[in-house]
């Protein structure tokens, strides 16, 4: 079955030229408002390269994670194969190992967790060991033998991150990968970085979504979805379909339940 | 399905839109669908192991949550997690927290049990279980919120996304309307700790006034509130009530048993010991604060509280020594990652290595600061190093240079404005503006010097300005004044006490003595006993310059005497 995905064909676009080998914006940045379906272009995005290329994801709002750039970074190397990251992993061991040394000797009553956060005393110094470590983490990445290159870091909900990986993202990652052409970063919310007078401002797509107006594509979706119209629409559906994009202005987000809650096609 | 369209139309926000779709598909739920998403609605996120270990759950729950999936009611996450969308979520809650408070308060408990039961690589499940426990009783919660909260921003995790994610859920909770009073100062109290909501000083003292009268029976709370009012009234400069607020914090942290408590109280003291300039109460509150951190085995804690002696020591002219505890403090910060108290530290060494001429290793520890500085923007630190190099070139001989980096020194001090920093500026650049023969200028930097730091009550920094007036005036042949001036200052060098600034300023009362022809007390001899015996405190702290100045002055003084016409 083919991914359920409105008509955002320009965007998805954008996200396909990541694959190119003279990919001249490696960074793109997916910003819309709450509900207009830039997690559901991401899980498509995700579906459609998974076989041609390294796509790594994180979802900054994701409460089950706590995610830190070290724990990212961490994830990375997993993902990518950490025997290619022997020198990254050998810095990030001992900055685990000077806090995991100290975090022993405080008692946290009733949990099991010795966490293993980022060094530094202050959000902004932390911030800066953060931006260390993904200088080793990116020189392992610049010698990494990709098999099916682009490696493609995803991060989704910036809006939702915590302050340090806010920060590293745009201090430190975003810069950082610009050393390495095989790879690209997409990064979506609702409020993203500012790009003003960083570095990297020429080599970024931005892409705006807005909602989908076009009955057509929400109606091809209905039938991928196998779904029939409800007894309302069921004798004009493109009216009926018509005003339900007029009343959800189009919004994939408050359209989609709707679509979901049509009973099943025979 | 047409009522919701014309409901959508009237909608007037996205919000109010989302809402109607999503109340609309929950109502078309069969109750017992609807229920279980009720309950598997209260926690922000579950997994099959979560459910396992839930003994309210419905019998058909796992039938129930395959609908509630096919309906895009329920999202599918990595790592085999559920979670619903946050209006969805937001709905269920609100209909199960209006219809059955208890059965809310009683889910709230079970969930609780089990995330605080957990297992994590990160903090995230604990959190989890926290806001539960809100959810279960405000009273019993916010006692557990403000005990990890507390932990989590002090040494050894400083943990501020978790302290922001803890108090961001407990805003959550207060917006159903589950939590009480007492519970919202805990997390008003938090909120002041979270780097994105960090207030002035003084509006962070109305703050804690105000919590302070909501919860009188936490002592923890109590302990951590003085605390912080005491660092407050630091920062705008009431040292008295400082005194008493952090004195009182001592107390109350000990009872508390909040040993990070204490060691910020016994530093925040020593700061306040330091400010009024007496160095040997500020180096037992300081060897206090390091105890205790060498006790609990906090590392960085402990190197503030050895760069804090450092400090004293070399306020004290006991270079050797500062320049050890310097050093320790720096690699003490460096195993934590502190990079701002190493770059600290490193500018404040870096000053004492340029009084003893060790110029590359000055210059080395100044550009180890910027490094740390320039990507954090810190204005202060910045400003500290362009002074720094000033001291260096002034020491080298180039006060025109110094004077270069002590006016951009002060633009650094002015954008951050910061006035001791820009009084110390002035001190030391109407040394370059003497040393360069513009006595009219070092005359005005030296006037707003003197007028700041006698604001600050600083004691050193006044004794500093005593002394270049001294030299201004003797450089203008005023020596009489010269004499008086600069007696004056070595007699509050005295008193602080500072033998090596003391025994410098001298030299400069010998110099101008042997010019007023050994006025009384201050014969021949008792001028070469007391230069011979600071040639030797020079020579032990290696400060080459004093050092040159003492030879010169002992020349002078077995040379045939030259007396004033």
């Amino acid at each position: 079955m083919s991914f359920p995905i409105a008509n955002y064909s320009s965007h998805q676009q954008s996200l396909v030229t990541l694959l190119e080998t003279s990919c001249g914006r490696p960074l793109v940045f997916i910003s819309g408002k709450k509900d207009y379906g830039k997690t559901w272009l991401l899980k498509w995005f995700r579906t459609e390269v998974a076989n041609r290329c390294a796509v790594v994801a994180f979802d900054l709002a994701a409460r089950q994670d706590l995610l830190s750039p070290s724990l990212i970074l961490r994830r990375c190397a997993d993902v990518l194969g950490s025997g290619y990251f022997r020198s990254f992993l050998d810095k990030a061991h001992v900055y685990n190992l000077s806090r995991s040394v100290v975090i022993q000797n405080v008692k946290i009553d009733g949990s099991h967790n010795v966490v293993t956060g980022d060094a530094g005393e202050t959000l902004k110094e932390q911030v800066l060991v953060a931006m260390d470590l993904t200088e080793f983490f990116v020189a392992d990445l610049k010698n990494l033998a990709v098999q099916r290159p682009p490696v493609i870091f995803v991060f989704d909900h910036f809006d939702e991150a915590g302050s340090l990986v806010r920060d590293w993202l745009v201090e430190g990652l975003i810069p950082a990968l610009r050393a390495v052409p095989h790879s690209r970063l997409v990064l979506a919310g609702r409020e993203l970085p500012r790009t003003g007078d960083t570095s990297w401002e020429s080599e970024l797509a931005t892409v705006t979504l807005a909602g989908v107006q076009d009955a057509t594509a929400w109606r091809a979706l209905v039938k991928l979805l196998k779904k029939d119209f409800p007894a309302q629409g069921a004798a004009d559906p493109d009216v009926f379909l018509e005003g339900a994009i007029l009343a959800t202005k189009g919004i994939p987000g408050t359209l989609m339940p709707i679509i979901q809650a049509f009973p099943p096609a025979p | 399905m047409t009522d919701l369209l014309n409901q959508l139309e009237a909608a007037g926000t996205h919000e109010a839109r989302q809402n109607a779709v999503f109340t609309h598909v929950i109502n078309g739920l069969s109750d017992d669908v609807r229920d279980t998403a009720m309950v598997l609605a209260v926690p922000h996120w579950f997994d099959q192991s979560i459910l396992n270990l839930l003994s309210d759950l419905p019998a058909k729950a796992t039938e129930h949550l395959a609908v509630l999936s096919a309906y895009g009611l329920v999202v599918l996450q990595p790592a085999a997690t559920y979670s619903f969308p946050r209006s969805v979520r937001s709905l269920l809650l609100r209909r199960l927290i209006e219809q059955e408070l208890d059965r809310f308060r009683h889910l709230s408990g079970r969930y609780s049990q089990i995330f605080l039961g957990m297992k994590g690589e990160t903090l995230a499940v604990d959190i989890e279980g926290i806001y539960h426990a809100l959810g279960a009783d405000p009273m019993s919660g916010g006692r557990l919120m403000l005990e990890r909260g507390l932990l989590w921003k002090s040494e050894p995790l400083f943990q501020w996304d978790a302290l922001d994610r803890l108090i961001t859920n407990a805003d959550e909770q207060d917006a159903y309307g589950v939590l009480d009073g007492e519970c919202r100062a805990y997390s008003d109290l938090l909120k002041l700790f979270v780097p994105r909501l960090r207030q002035p000083p003084k509006d962070e003292i109305a703050t804690l006034s105000r919590l302070q009268s909501i919860v009188r029976d936490n002592i923890a709370f109590q302990a951590e509130v003085e605390l912080r009012l005491g660092y407050d009234e630091l920062a705008i400069g009431d040292i008295k009530t400082a005194g008493e607020r952090l004195a009182g914090a001592l107390v109350l942290c000990d009872k508390a048993a909040r040993p990070q408590g204490i060691i910020e109280a016994y530093r925040g003291l020593a700061r306040i010991a330091l400010r009024k300039d007496d160095y040997a109460e500020a180096g037992r509150l300081f060897e206090s604060a390091r105890g205790h951190a060498e006790r609990l085995g906090l590392i960085a804690s402990g190197a503030h509280s050895i760069k804090g002696v450092a400090e004293i020591d070399f306020l004290q002219g006991r270079y050797r020594p500062a320049e050890v505890k310097f050093q320790q403090a720096i690699a003490q910060f460096r195993q934590t990652g502190a990079r701002l108290g190493e770059a600290n530290t490193r500018v404040s060494l870096a000053q004492l290595l340029a009084l003893q001429h060790r110029f590359s290793e000055a210059d080395e520890n100044i550009q180890n600061a910027m490094a740390i500085y320039l990507p954090l923007r810190q204005g202060l630190g910045l400003g500290n190093c362009l002074k720094a190099n000033g001291i260096v070139s002034y020491e080298q001989g180039v006060p025109a240079q110094a004077l270069e980096y002590f006016s951009q020194a002060d633009a650094q001090y002015a954008e951050v404005a910061n006035q001791t920093g820009l009084a110390y500026s002035n001190l030391v650049k109407a040394a370059a503006l003497l040393a360069l023969d513009h006595s009219d200028e070092a005359e005005h930097s030296l006037k707003q010097a003197d007028e700041c730091l006698a604001k600050l009550g600083d004691r050193y920094g006044l004794a500093m300005v005593e002394r270049e007036r001294g030299l201004l005036a003797e450089h203008r042949k005023s020596i009489e004044l010269a004499f008086k001036l600069l007696s004056n200052a070595a007699a509050a060098f005295d008193v602080l006490p500072n033998p090596i600034e003391s025994a410098a300023t001298f030299l400069a009362v010998g110099r101008v003595a042997v010019q007023l022809g050994f006025p009384p007390g201050y014969d021949r001899e008792r001028l070469i006993e007391t230069a011979s015996s600071a040639a030797r405190l020079f020579e032990e702290n290696q400060l080459p310059r004093r050092q040159r100045e003492t030879q010169e002055l002992l020349v002078v003084l077995e040379a045939p005497t030259i007396v004033r016409a």
